[in-house]
């Protein structure tokens, strides 16, 4: 098959890269892949589903990917084992709009299906400059399902839960909305809970939008990760944080102090684990920077003055 | 001890930046940890979830100096070290008035089993180090599989829940009691009293000789409990007597309980929140429950006799 100049383009080729949160959510994320690329095989397509090794192991919260590649031809790019360039992309879990570079590398005509309840609006409003992005999907998908914490069939374990039987399922019955990429039927014939991937179909809130057609870049890959790094060597103290691993965008909800309600004991600052609590004059401050949005801070405080709200209240 | 409005002026040599889980107890032990040392100390590191989570290369959250080794010889290695600090002291390359001070950090996995040789090594050749093991109860950076220091009846990837076994088979090893027959500074801390974790680091450092801290580490992604329930978890595990707070000191005689519950919890109150004993509160496994609180019985019963012993 001829493509102009470039001998290594497959066209009939679709990638899929699924995002979601470490541990609490990495199961359904590789529900997604498995179960569109299963349902694709059935149509005679060639098929791929992995989890991204770089992510692993993955840590409560971290941002994880999994991807599935589905072709009309055989693949010829199958040792290559990120998505350097996805067409589908899609958020098992919101806040990952904040903060998270998920549309680097999209295809023009590109389709971003996100679990939330918010509106397309809201969400339009995290992502910026949408670039390629054409099509966004937004379906609440957690309301028709539980996410399936489970370490079964990770990492080699034998998988005893199933394929889809959490918010797996009504994710890709969204993908399928949007995209067609595989039919309902061959889908319902793989995941573990139809209804509500049917629901999820029904739901799923498909906005066009108009494509900026920007220029074609790749997403971050470890190849171009491995050239930064040096050779060998020793590595110095870091001088305040380490700025090698922010880890704000691990966080789904954000600490906020009732001044009034604090009494400056420190016992947030003492069990906080990753040192983001700083005693002021006005009692405790957060390092957002890095905060992962764990809770410990909430739960320790004697006199209940942090609360946990969603990330995506805030602007900032 | 200087209290937290006294710490929290204190610089913390581990910074914000590492890729441990949300959550994650190992970080607090460290922090308290370093907060306890009067100076920056030497830190010694087997591979465990803290290292390869803290000093990702080519950066690091750790502002002192550094040393990763492998699984099986970080106590050996933290010897070498010490004694390369005697040597130049000797040879005047280093300020013999001054106090280096080494910590070695580990989980269980890399304690408990396969860096357990280098750890009796250096117990017995009383090398001034103090060992501390983040005991979080299984191998839990490579996928949580069963260690030593896995509790009875627990899952893990390695002891399955189904119809031929009900989790771990073996009650854990207990680590402390060991390292104490080597006439090491012995304790056993938790994370949820800080004050008595820093008191024990402070006390091992100024220790001539060998000190094992053995520190329980609840783990939100192996134990399964929510990821704030951190402290929480540690509380009840001591608040049941299943990980007591203890110290031997004077070459293993004398064994001293450092906190007594006034109302010994029972059992139950630890396991039920965690999913890893789910499988204890189904039909017909109550029999796991009284197993496991007959031998948190047996433990600190053995305990308290020791304790009455050693003040008698």
């Amino acid at each position: 098959m001829s493509t102009g100049s470039n001998l290594f383009a497959e066209p009939g080729l679709q990638q899929i890269t699924v995002w979601a949160r470490g541990v609490v959510m990495n199961k359904d994320a590789r529900d997604i892949v498995v179960a569109l690329a299963e349902a694709a095989a059935r149509e005679g397509k060639y098929v791929q589903a992995w989890e991204n090794y770089v992510d692993l192991p993955d840590r409560v919260y971290v941002p994880v990917r999994a991807y599935a590649r589905i072709s009309t031809d055989p693949i010829e790019s199958k040792y290559i084992y990120e998505n350097e360039t996805p067409d589908i992309i899609i958020l098992v879990e919101e806040t990952l709009v904040k903060g998270v570079p998920v549309l680097r590398g999209l295809r023009k005509g590109g389709v971003l299906v996100v679990n939330t309840r918010r509106s397309p609006e809201e969400i339009l409003s995290f992502l910026g400059d949408t670039g390629n992005l054409e099509t966004l999907v937004t379906v609440d998908a957690s309301s028709l399902s539980t996410a399936v914490t489970t370490l079964s069939g990770a990492e080699g374990a034998t998988d005893a839960t199933g394929i889809g039987a959490g918010i797996a399922a009504p994710l890709a019955g969204a993908v399928v909305k949007a995209t067609g990429i595989v039919s309902l039927e061959n889908l319902a014939a793989v995941v573990k809970n139809p209804e509500a991937m049917r629901r999820g179909y029904e739901l799923a809130r498909v906005t066009r939008l108009e494509t900026k057609g920007a220029a074609q870049e790749v997403a971050v890959s470890a190849g171009e990760l491995l050239k930064q790094l040096p050779f060998a060597g020793t590595v110095p103290s870091p001088v305040s944080e380490n700025e090698g691993m922010v880890t704000g965008n691990w966080r789904m909800q954000r600490p906020v102090l009732d001044q009034e309600a604090c009494t400056s004991c420190d016992t947030c600052w003492i069990y906080c684990p990753d040192s983001c609590i700083t005693r002021t004059d006005e009692g405790p401050t957060f390092n957002l920077k890095y905060c992962k949005g764990c809770g410990i801070c909430e739960e320790v405080c004697p006199s209940g003055a942090i609360s946990l709200v969603p990330e995506l209240n805030f602007k900032d | 001890m200087a209290s937290l409005r006294e710490l929290s002026q204190k610089e913390v040599l581990f910074t914000g930046g590492h890729r441990l889980c949300a959550g994650c107890p190992a970080p607090i032990v460290v922090k308290q940890a370093l907060l306890a040392a009067p100076r920056a100390p030497i830190i010694v590191q087997p591979t465990c979830c803290l290292e390869i989570s803290s000093a990702v290369f080519p950066y690091t959250a750790w502002k002192t100096p550094y040393y990763h080794n492998a699984f099986e010889n970080a106590a050996a290695v933290a010897s070498g070290i010490e004694a390369a600090v005697k040597a130049l002291k000797k040879r005047g390359k280093l300020d013999a008035g001054k106090d280096y001070y080494i910590i070695c950090i580990g989980g269980d996995g890399g304690t408990y089993d396969i860096g357990f040789q280098a750890l009796s090594g250096m117990l017995e050749r009383g090398h001034r180090v103090l060992y501390i093991c983040y005991d979080n109860g299984a191998y839990m950076n490579t996928g949580i599989q069963r260690s030593g220091a896995t509790p009875y009846g627990a899952w893990t990837t390695t002891s399955h829940v189904g119809e031929a076994q009900k989790g771990k088979q073996q009650h854990r090893k207990d680590l402390a009691w060991i390292a104490a027959a080597h006439g090491a500074y012995v304790a056993n801390a938790s994370l949820h009293n800080w004050r008595d974790f820093m008191r024990k680091v402070e006390k091992a450092l100024n220790y001539e000789g060998s000190s094992f801290i053995n520190i329980q580490a609840p783990c939100p992604r192996g134990w399964r409990f929510p990821e704030n329930m951190t402290v929480e978890i540690a509380r009840l595990g001591t608040e049941t007597c299943f990980y007591p707070l203890f110290e031997v000191e004077d070459r293993g005689q004398k064994w001293v309980i450092n906190y007594t519950p006034k109302n010994k919890l029972p059992i139950t109150e630890y396991l039920k929140p965690q999913g890893r004993f789910a499988h204890f509160f189904q039909k017909d496994n109550e029999y796991l429950i009284e197993e496991f609180q007959a031998e948190v019985d047996r433990r600190w019963e053995h305990l308290q006799r020791l304790a009455k012993m050693s003040a008698e």
